[in-house]
């Protein structure tokens, strides 16, 4: 375990998080921080916790005990739209795509979100009026919308594929979009559950810069990967968890000497290090 | 839901077209006998509630089999109104709306927690016991309902079957125009998204929950609104006009005109409401001794070749001819 500096840009805090399935015990007190403009990896073998630690930080799962917080408020509890709306947003192992919209339009509902303070669509149900009437204002704001979809998709290297249907995009294609959408609703904090598997050596490249993009605009990225010679790469700091508990935590370096992590990792799935 | 196609038309096209409609019904009832009149009437209430009930299926991918209880409270509340409190339909005509919305609004906080098939039977359930509710309570006429209820006045001009159908299609073309805005703006938007991939979207910061409750609110709204025009064009109801087999069809016309098309609730309605004529015609002839109850199954054998033949709904098969 690295010493840790005193913590005056933490954002998001992980404290003392268990989740129990039953007997099984999935993730097991785990305690750490992720803090503002780094890129925090998160390791360990198949089974370890990593995506039902994202699914407490997200609020898709509930903790058994322990809690998440973010710039000190409490995010534990809350809907996984209204832990959006505070800014931590995230991806899926497998990408989640709204069919029957448009590339555009995907991007274009996660801005919508932003637009109206976090959650859409707002409290009162003037928006569905406006949207109904088709007002000119609310027009207006459809060509905002528009247009600051375009620049994300550009950021992200994808525009060409703008007016695509979702259903006709490729796998890495997919993985790219679900990305762009993410950064759409400029979170604090972008949780990645393996934003690299599936993908060719362009895409990987294409992903990783997205990542650096985000870490130098001030996002805290949590980075799951399998691909740990990347993982390694891209974080400036990196947690390791191994049967639901965190048995280490440091540079990249540190942990890639760490003996415990060597020992995780060729105990449980020897393949999973040379991806 | 996935791979269903949102149609893309302008929303002036929308509007366009609606306004057509309308002046080609307008032309039509002064030509049709009264009886296809009638039946023009009655397609159009029953377009205007399947309008609604395809943005809450077709758009927010949830199912409800309890329209036909929305249509009852719009009928009800406007037939009281008029009956016992001399108010004008009109007037009716947006408390009927008022009131379904409100139930709508109120039963969604139980409804909306379920999922899929549990919310199907969520909403028949509520259908039937909302039936009941009309059946036992004295005060809205029991079992025996509403007779002579007033009709629709404009100044001295009391409507007839023709102004009816006219009236019923100007408020389909509103009710196409709306939605149709509705399904191109954020809002339609994010409730595709929430019907593909409710979690993903809601990491973004879609309130599927509260999507949801305000479609459903505003299909009830719609069929409110259909419910008040059916009690005074026809003068008459009672509890068996709403049962749950006029739910089904609703859903039935959705599902046959393709469930997210505007266009498709029109042509869903006039579908299922003219087969009902033609076998109602047609089954004496060809099967002399054949009583009422071979109708209603030719019309279901229709109907299922019809979801197996157009699993998407007719509207989808002709934008894939076009395409």
């Amino acid at each position: 375990m690295s010493a840790m500096s005193i913590p005056l840009t933490t954002t998001l805090e992980v404290r003392g998080v268990t989740v129990r399935f039953g007997g099984v015990i999935a993730v097991d007190d785990v305690t750490f921080t992720a803090r503002t403009a780094e890129v925090l990896g998160v390791m360990g073998p198949n089974g370890a916790g990593k995506t039902t630690l994202f699914n407490v930080i997200s609020g898709v799962q509930r903790p058994t005990s322990g809690e998440v917080s973010l710039g000190g408020t409490r995010l534990t509890g809350r809907g996984v739209e209204d832990v959006a709306a505070l800014g931590v947003t995230r991806t899926f192992q497998t990408p989640v795509m709204f069919w029957g919209l448009t590339v555009r339009e995907s991007v274009e509902v996660a801005l919508a979100a932003r637009e109206f303070g976090g959650t859409y669509p707002p409290a009162p149900w003037r928006e569905l009026v406006r949207c109904g009437l088709g007002t000119p204002g609310r027009r207006r704001e459809n060509a905002v919308l528009r247009e600051r979809a375009d620049a994300i998709l550009t950021a992200a290297g994808i525009v060409a594929m703008a007016g695509r249907a979702t259903e006709s995009l490729a796998f890495g294609e997919e993985r790219l979009l679900e990305m762009a959408r993410a950064l759409a609703v400029s979170p604090t904090v972008l949780l990645l559950d393996e934003p690299l598997s599936g993908l060719n050596p362009d895409e990987i490249e294409a992903v990783l810069a997205s990542i650096r993009a985000a870490r130098s605009s001030g996002v805290a990225v949590l980075l799951v990967e399998h691909a740990v010679g990347e993982l390694l790469a891209v974080a400036d700091r990196v947690v390791v968890l191994d049967h639901g508990r965190k048995i280490a935590e440091g540079s990249p370096q540190a942990v890639a000497d760490d003996p415990l992590v060597i020992d995780a990792y060729i105990g449980d799935d020897a393949s999973t290090g040379s991806a | 839901m996935g791979g269903v196609l949102v149609s893309r038309a302008s929303p002036a096209a929308y509007g366009r077209i609606a306004l057509g409609l309308v002046l080609l019904v307008a032309v039509l009832v002064w030509f049709l006998p009264s009886y296809y009149t009638g039946l023009l009437t009655q397609i159009g209430l029953y377009a205007l509630v399947t309008i609604g009930l395809n943005l809450f299926m077709g758009y927010a991918g949830q199912v409800s089999l309890g329209q036909a209880a929305f249509v009852g409270i719009g009928a009800y509340t406007s037939a009281a109104l008029a009956v016992k409190g001399h108010v004008t339909p009109w007037v009716g005509l947006i408390a009927g709306a008022l009131v379904a919305a409100l139930v709508a609004y109120i039963l969604s906080f139980i409804a909306l927690r379920l999922r899929e098939n549990l919310l199907a039977l969520a909403t028949l359930a509520l259908g039937i016991v909302i039936n009941v509710v009309f059946n036992e309570w004295e005060f809205i006429g029991g079992s025996s309902g509403f007779k002579d209820i007033p009709g629709f006045a404009l100044g001295t001009f009391t409507f007839d079957q023709r102004a009816y159908a006219i009236l019923a299609w100007a408020l389909v073309a509103i009710g196409i125009w709306f939605a149709g805005n509705v399904v191109r703006s954020s809002f339609g938007r994010a409730l595709v998204a929430i019907s593909a991939g409710e979690l993903g979207a809601q990491t973004l910061g879609v309130d599927s929950e509260r999507l949801k409750r305000q479609t459903f609110v505003l299909s009830a709204v719609y069929a409110g609104v259909a419910g008040a025009v059916y009690a005074s064009s026809f003068s008459y109801i009672d509890p068996s006009s709403f049962s749950f087999l006029l739910s089904v069809n609703f859903v039935l016309m959705s599902v046959i005109g393709g469930i997210r098309s505007m266009w498709g609730a029109v042509i869903g309605a006039a579908v299922v409401v003219a087969l009902g004529q033609v076998l109602q015609n047609v089954v004496p002839v060809v099967l002399p001794s054949a009583r009422g109850d071979f109708q209603s199954f030719f019309l279901g054998v229709i109907l299922i070749a019809m979801l197996i033949l157009l699993p998407r709904g007719i509207t989808s098969r002709l934008r894939e001819a076009r395409a």
